[in-house]
């Protein structure tokens, strides 16, 4: 039984009825510890349920179970990646597309990220990824892309905003130095900057695009969907005002020869405040696309409106699979 | 009611202490149903009212259709491209190309289109583009037949030759033959440069001012040669 399956909320949910029944049942022939308990245990199981459908919707906490292999089309495999450089050893999730069977071609290479709290199974389950790459990629819209789903944190309780926190894990050096040196120790894909970008949704989305502006000799392009201008955490250095904040980069440092996709939903204010500031500040050599759903807030739903349009974009500023 | 107003959250507040109340109130005649089912209202309506709280103050749903799914935006994903012309590029050979308001351009002459021999063998996919703003058309023809796997458009300008006339080309060129949306080079030599430079800017990320021929010098046509539905 994983957490994020429906039989331990079935049972949070079952235990609230059951403490209910309990308590009318049995409410005259208990004295006040009696009726404490019953009354705690009511709102321990309304609170656990509550939990347990915030994590199903999140996908924070899962099983390890992994996804089915087919014989033929994309491959969706599960890695355990060492971190030499970080000192981290995190899963990651990796989508090779229905080509990489049969070819000999160095593929590009997408990294994207997740939110806060969140796991890269977002993407999988409820993004869909699989199925929108595989549609892409087979109308022509997105070359075979081999595609990457780390996760970012030890500690799922623990919001890195893909930084090296001072004192915690080394997220950024993991992301951008031990990933990278996985994927091309392991798989057949390009090796230049211009085979490489990053993509995520909502603290991802944030990843992205500070890694972008602060690797631009790494990645050639970033895709933001529902992003923020700042980490909104404590680094422990302060940079998160200076060196970790896109908006102060744009402000005081020489634009990358990047190019940047910031998408939101109109109706979601922080992040089309933040997309709208990055957009503003950006200026020559770094590129600046924007997209904006008409509405649905800070949901999977506009992730899942934007992602087909992010990749395809993302595609067509990445270098094409070498032969 | 709006899902992240004030008036919904006090109605669930208000429905809250009113159940509970009531579930007390009601309690001490010991109708059974009634009990579970105060008891169960009031939590349903308690976890309603915090879950109203915490999504007004976070913002992840702020309105009943985002609450639904409903972005209101419609995709549509065209066809990845058309190809026109397909049949009558031969592989190497400079083909003149007039389509539908290219005199609007205020080129000396039609256009040239050169496409490389991969264009034939692979009917499917589709190409990056030089665009050639050269002064004289022969020296960049004879260039272009040596470029694999892109595709060419010589065109010398005219005189009365701006961005703003020139910017119609790329989608033109996109229903003519198998050309890829980004991963332009614009190869202009001299006076031309600045018109290439003006182009760029009218163009979405991915058109670029190339310095010369050799392909070191192409920093545009990175984008993949792609391969269409069968």
């Amino acid at each position: 039984m994983s957490a994020d399956s429906l039989t331990p909320l079935v049972a949070a949910v079952a235990a609230v009825i059951g403490t209910a029944v309990l308590a009318a049942l049995r409410w005259e022939r208990w004295r006040t510890p009696g009726r404490a308990a019953v009354t705690f245990a009511a709102l321990l199981g309304l609170a656990a349920a509550a939990v347990m459908q915030v994590n199903r919707m999140t996908e924070t906490y899962a099983s390890g179970s992994r996804p089915a292999a087919a014989a033929t089309g994309s491959e969706l495999l599960t890695v355990r990646v060492p971190g030499p450089a970080s000192g981290l050893t995190l899963t990651m999730y990796a989508y090779l597309p229905a080509a990489y069977r049969t070819g000999h071609d160095r593929y590009p290479v997408i990294e994207a990220l997740h939110g806060y709290p969140g796991s890269p199974r977002t993407w999988l389950r409820r993004l869909d990824v699989q199925s929108v790459l595989d549609g892409e990629i087979a109308a022509g819209r997105m070359a075979p892309t081999v595609v990457l789903f780390p996760f970012q944190t030890p500690d799922p309780l623990l919001d890195t905003e893909c930084t090296d926190l001072v004192g915690g894990p080394r997220t950024e050096t993991f992301l951008t130095t031990d990933v990278p040196a996985y994927a091309e120790a392991h798989w057949r894909v390009r090796t230049d900057r211009a085979g490489w970008a990053l993509t995520g949704y909502s603290a991802g989305a944030f990843c992205a695009t500070d890694l972008l502006l602060r690797h631009p000799t790494e990645y050639a392009a970033a895709a933001s969907l529902s992003g923020y201008a700042s980490p909104g955490i404590r680094i422990g250095d302060g940079t998160e005002n200076t060196l970790h904040n896109p908006a102060w980069r744009l402000r005081h440092l020489p634009p990358p020869r990047v190019a940047l996709w910031l998408g939101w939903a109109a109706d979601d204010r922080g992040t089309r405040r933040a997309s709208t500031l990055l957009a503003r500040l950006g200026r020559p050599p770094l590129t600046v696309t924007t997209a904006v759903v008409a509405r649905g807030g800070h949901s999977d739903a506009v992730w899942h409106q934007m992602e087909p349009v992010a990749f395809d974009w993302l595609s067509a500023h990445l270098a094409r699979p070498q032969r | 009611m709006t899902l992240t107003g004030v008036p919904l959250l006090v109605l669930a507040v208000a429905a809250t202490a009113a159940a509970g109340a009531a579930t007390v109130r009601l309690w001490p005649r010991r109708l059974l149903p009634v009990r579970i089912a105060g008891v169960l209202l009031t939590e349903a309506l308690l976890t309603g009212a915090v879950g109203l709280a915490v999504n007004r103050q976070e913002g992840f749903y702020p309105s009943w259709e985002a609450l639904a799914g409903n972005t209101g935006t419609v995709a549509h994903a065209g066809p990845a491209a058309v190809g026109r012309l397909d049949g009558r590029l031969p592989p190497g050979t400079p083909v003149p190309w007039r389509p539908d308001g290219w005199q609007a351009w205020r080129l000396a002459g039609p256009p040239r289109l050169v496409v490389p021999a991969a264009y034939t063998t692979s009917p499917r996919d589709t190409f990056p583009v030089v665009l050639a703003l050269v002064p004289a058309a022969a020296p960049a023809v004879a260039t272009a037949r040596r470029l694999p796997d892109v595709v060419t458009v010589v065109a010398v300008p005219g005189p009365g030759t701006t961005a703003a006339e020139l910017r119609t080309l790329p989608g033109r060129l996109r229903l003519d033959a198998r050309v890829t949306t980004t991963g332009w080079d614009l190869v202009a030599p001299g006076r031309s440069a600045a018109l290439a430079d003006a182009l760029a800017r009218t163009q979405p990320p991915g058109f670029a001012a190339a310095r010369g021929w050799e392909p070191d010098q192409l920093p545009a046509p990175l984008a993949p040669a792609m391969r269409l539905p069968a």
